[in-house]
């Protein structure tokens, strides 16, 4: 068989069986490393590649599977040695059968971030070293198997699509509920797999073919019918006494027959079977032809975790956009990750579905900043998103490193915007936005728009994007300033749904600008909108009568079944209009009962009631105080005057013995919240910063543990201080390099662990070396004074208080 | 012998040790009212989001001495009398952390709360792993020391890749080993337990070679991590 024929074939093709079973068989040594056989025993690998050939593989995967840096670590051989002797002998084995030899790649054993430490692009690196060994060795097929995490997967794909032009095989193993270890479904892996250029999607390992069997039913159900499917399951499960796996051969085959209902394109065995096992499987898919009939393709968003049909009005959050908010640019310009974070998580509280993503301002560097933001939300979130920019380079960015299938907001039906866009939606298998608006400007006629988003569905349709991925803005206009042509908006709308079979999308609350109560026109034209077919609503999730419209349109559309989701939100509350009557009846009464019950007698004067909340640690009375207080105070009054006494006052405590951490952090989350109103206000003002002075912060290179660091950060922006948090995990050069850039002269590092007190040395080291104005604070569980100054740290802070000092004390020296 | 990893089924708990989160957190004595009211509530998702896994092996510990698993002398002393012991490795999976994180933004206390959570679960179903593999234990009419992890004592903690490894953590649990030889997921614990045909004890490791020996805040307060 040729490469070029693989997917051509008439027949399910057989895959080989299990690699590590066979050389356990013939005695290799638990923790040894199987792949370095390829060079020291290439007979020994090579008899086990012929026999699975003999038995009717016709794919054999080389034995490549854990050649990767990390886990070759400590090996003699590099991973470029191990992947020829590897790749030469499989094809040795097949030559006399015409079978196929792929480069077996599996997860490089490290785990990537959020919840390790492994940089996305370094992944995208270490495979395409492994690729191009393998072309370079001569494989026929690349296949990638027991992936675990869809972020690796996608740096796999993406390293094997830019590095080589071999057909590619994509594997994930699940657990019995139909998810891997880090929560991907199968779904969101089919989908997120074929967008990104794999030729193939399978399953393998962890279960045996009668658990596989369901999920691979939904993942031939996730992908078009013509498009090939595989799976390479185990030998059933594991004995409970440990030795080996729970069904024979025959038993295998036979609970592999009801997969020719799928009509694979191949099928084969993982741990504990062997060639008898593929042997049966000839017999068992003997006349199976490839491809099940052409169904419905779903329009899908996702990420690993959340999987969104868009089938019926989707909720797609509007928050993270700082048009218009001048809080949100500042937040931008200081790279403040955690303000826009909140922004998100208050989305996702209130019910958006998806989250639009906007970070273009004045003064920022967008293509730098999208992926920033994208990570920073996939690390909080798993809400697909909307990359929304006007800048290529920004959207470009942010798709190679988001995890799933995200849209991209927006292209539009000019020629020069459609040759940019589509070509990278297409490589990063994204959904697509479409204005309906082109050189022109926006055309009033409802025909002239959908004129223009027949041309975009053509070019993404001829671009390779599945008419289900497209879905056309036809631009709400405001009612304020085109009234007449308003309504030509939802008849252009309702043309798409029905002329050109398009998903629809629209930014709802533009409708109202300069009207006032806005939500009653954003609710209606919502309403009016969804009964034209609208498939997403840009809007704010906050808007409680905008997600009722949303809520009740789902009912009377008979959408929601027995009306479950809506009886589910609204069975405990009261419409916001009563709402609102009961708050005002019950206000004064709640203020009174507060001025009454205060324990800190001392305290009065107009301070008093935020610097009780704050003391208290209580949130929410906190930023009701402190926007009450900015109607006649100054803000750094606020800070000065009523934060930072209160913040003494528990620190106070704090080392007295007479309160713990948990106050202390309670205080400081109040007090947080009270900053935000502060920051708002002073960004709102457009007047300087409230800034005592600029600390970088870091948690040190090989160190995940963070929570110290972000006590830390907390704690003195809660003092004024304005914190440039690097994160966990730092390269010494981030370090340094923010350090000069930024004129930073203050600088705080942490450590948890003996084990990474090298780096901290190190990035102090580096500090020094490059002969920056700055001084030094060190704090982590693990350190004490004396090695503090043996490292040469300037201060030693035993916790978050003692650091708030010292940066009291240089700032003020300064 | 090293013998080969097996999987371990684990429920997960009904609900988290809330008191011991509380002291995790930093609360000393009976928590006050607040701080129980926030454990309580990031409890929720925190529970929610765990996926406990645990895997196992049972080894000769002259095989995983020469592994080079077993160095210092505290561990060795742990197993004195055990000719076999088991490695054990459980995990709360990732979503936990990301929990954590989700908690944790613009509200700093929830974030150390859920923090504190996620650490008295881990060692919730560190124990319910324990509880299973001393079932195993007394069926084949065996004993079982008390765990013992890497890090502990002069338990090296360099081990860790090699019990990672020895027990395929990262295909079996979705649990790997950094460089700097921390696990993750974070929350994450591996372990030995001693195994004798004769009732054993086994011996932790006391202050003596601890890190944290001179600024423990337990031993100010003249107690161990172990006693509170």
């Amino acid at each position: 068989m040729q490469a070029s024929e693989l997917f051509k074939q008439s027949n399910t093709i057989l895959l080989d069986g299990g690699m590590g079973t066979m050389l356990q068989a013939s005695g290799l040594k638990l923790g040894a490393k199987p792949e370095e056989l390829n060079i020291t025993n290439p007979e020994l690998i090579e008899s086990i590649h012929a026999k699975y050939a003999a038995a009717g593989s016709r794919i054999v995967n080389a034995n490549t599977f854990g050649a990767s840096a990390h886990k070759l670590a400590g090996s003699a051989y590099s991973l470029e040695e191990i992947i020829a002797a590897g790749i030469a002998n499989c094809k040795r084995a097949c030559a006399p059968y015409g079978a196929l030899t792929t480069l077996d790649v599996g997860p490089l054993g490290e785990l990537l971030e959020p919840s390790g430490t492994l940089a996305f692009e370094d992944a995208v690196n270490e495979y395409a070293r492994i690729v191009r060994a393998g072309v370079a060795a001569g494989a026929d097929l690349i296949f990638f198997e027991t992936f675990t995490d869809l972020y690796e997967l996608k740096a796999a794909l993406l390293a094997a699509k830019e590095n080589s032009t071999l057909p590619i095989l994509a594997s994930m193993s699940f657990e019995a509920g139909g998810r891997t270890f880090t929560g991907c479904t199968v779904e969101s892996f089919g989908v997120t797999a074929r967008g990104l250029g794999a030729n193939a999607v399978g399953i393998n390992c962890s279960l045996g073919p009668k658990e596989i069997y369901p999920m691979a039913k939904r993942l031939a159900e996730a992908v078009p019918g013509d498009f090939p499917v595989f799976v390479k399951p185990n030998a059933g499960l594991p004995r409970a006494d440990g030795s080996g796996y729970d069904i024979t051969p025959q038993l295998f085959a036979m609970e592999m027959k009801p997969y020719r209902d799928l009509h694979l394109f191949a099928a084969g065995g993982c741990c504990g079977t062997t060639p008898d096992f593929i042997k049966l499987l000839n017999g068992v898919f003997a006349g199976c032809v490839p491809g099940r009939p052409a169904h419905k393709m779903p329009s899908v968003l996702c990420s690993p975790v959340d999987f969104v049909n868009v089938d019926g009005i989707t909720v797609v959050g509007e928050r993270i956009n700082p048009t218009g908010k001048k809080r949100f640019q500042q937040a931008l310009r200081e790279g403040d990750m955690n303000y826009i974070l909140e922004q998100a998580v208050s989305q996702v509280e209130a019910g958006a579905q998806v989250l639009d993503v906007n970070v273009g301002a004045p003064g920022v560097d967008e293509p730098a900043m999208m992926p920033k933001v994208v990570k920073a939300l996939q690390s909080v979130t798993s809400l697909p998103l909307q990359l929304d920019s006007s800048n290529v380079q920004a959207l470009e960015n942010g798709l190679r490193v988001y995890n799933g299938k995200p849209i991209v907001n927006s292209t539009n039906g000019e020629q020069e915007k459609l040759d940019a866009i589509l070509p990278l939606c297409k490589k990063y298998g994204a959904a697509i936005v479409g204005l309906a608006i082109d050189e022109r400007g926006i055309l009033p006629a409802a025909e002239d728009r959908v004129d223009i988003a027949r041309r975009i569905t053509e070019a993404a349709l001829a671009a390779g994007i599945p008419r289900e991925d497209i879905y056309i803005d036809c631009l709400t206009l405001t009612a304020s300033a085109q009234q007449k042509d308003v309504l030509a908006t939802v008849q252009a709308l309702e043309a798409c749904k029905k002329e050109l079979g398009v998903r629809t999308i629209l930014g709802v609350s533009n409708i109202s600008f300069g009207l006032p109560c806005r939500p009653y026109l954003n609710t209606t034209f919502l309403t009016m909108a969804m009964y034209a077919g609208l498939d997403l609503a840009i809007m704010n999730p906050s808007s409680e009568e905008m997600m009722a419209a949303v809520y009740a349109y789902n009912v009377l559309t008979n959408r929601d079944e027995q009306s479950t989701r809506y009886i589910e939100r609204y069975a405990s509350r009261v419409p916001a209009s009563v709402a609102l009557k009961q708050a005002a009846q019950a206000a004064p009464a709640a203020s009174a009962s507060s001025s009454s019950s205060g324990e800190s007698a001392e305290l009065t004067g107009p301070y008093a009631p935020l610097m009780k909340a704050v003391e208290k640690g209580l949130k929410g009375d906190a930023a009701a105080q402190t926007r009450a207080l900015l109607e006649t105070k100054q803000p750094l009054d606020v800070v000065d005057e009523a934060l930072i006494p209160a913040l003494d006052i528990v620190g106070a405590k704090y080392e007295k013995g007479t309160l713990f951490l948990p106050q202390l952090l309670q205080a400081a989350s109040a007090a947080q919240s009270a900053f935000e109103e502060i920051k708002t206000a002073i960004a709102k003002k457009g007047e300087g910063s409230a800034s005592k002075g600029r600390i970088v912060l870091a948690t040190v290179k090989g160190d995940v543990h963070d929570i110290g660091k972000n006590i830390v950060k907390v704690i003195l922006e809660n003092y004024g201080f304005e914190v440039l948090d690097l994160g966990r995990d730092v390269p010494v050069e981030t370090v340094v390099n923010t350090v000069r850039e930024k004129d930073v002269h203050l600088v705080g590092l942490s450590a948890l662990m003996t084990t990474t007190l090298k780096s901290m040395e190190e990035t102090i080291a580096a500090l020094h070396e490059a002969k920056l104005d700055c001084k030094i604070m060190v704090g982590g569980a693990v350190l004490t004074p004396e090695y503090a100054e043996k490292i040469g740290a300037d201060w030693y802070a035993k916790d978050a208080k003692r650091s708030a000092d010292i940066a009291k004390e240089f700032f003020g020296a300064q | 012998m090293i013998g080969a990893p097996q999987p371990l089924v684990l429920e997960k708990p009904a609900a988290i040790d809330t008191a011991q989160a509380a002291r995790y957190f930093g609360a000393r004595g009976t928590p006050d009212e607040s701080t129980m009211a926030l454990l309580e509530k990031c409890a929720v998702p925190l529970l929610a989001a765990a996926t406990p896994r645990a895997v196992w092996l049972e080894a000769d510990v002259d095989a995983l001495a020469e592994a080079g698993i077993l160095r210092g002398g505290d561990v060795m002393k742990h197993l004195e009398g055990c000719p076999q012991a088991l490695l054990l490795a459980v995990t709360l999976g990732p979503a936990v952390d990301a929990q954590i994180r989700c908690a944790g933004v613009g509200d700093i206390a929830a974030g150390v709360a859920s923090d504190a959570l996620g650490s008295a679960l881990a060692e919730q179903a560190a124990e319910a792993a324990e509880a299973e593999l001393r079932q195993w234990a007394a069926k084949e009419g065996k004993y079982l020391t008390g765990r013992f992890s890497p890090g502990y004592g002069d338990w090296d903690i360099a081990v860790q890749p090699l019990v990672a490894n020895a027990l395929d953590t990262v295909r079996r649990a979705g649990l790997c080993v950094t460089d700097t030889n921390l696990m993750t997921p974070r929350k994450s614990v591996t372990a030995i337990l001693g195994v004798s045909d004769h009732p054993v004890k086994g011996k932790l490791a006391g202050c003596g070679h601890c890190v944290l020996r001179t600024r423990c805040e337990y031993r100010k307060r003249g107690k161990t991590c172990a006693s509170e």
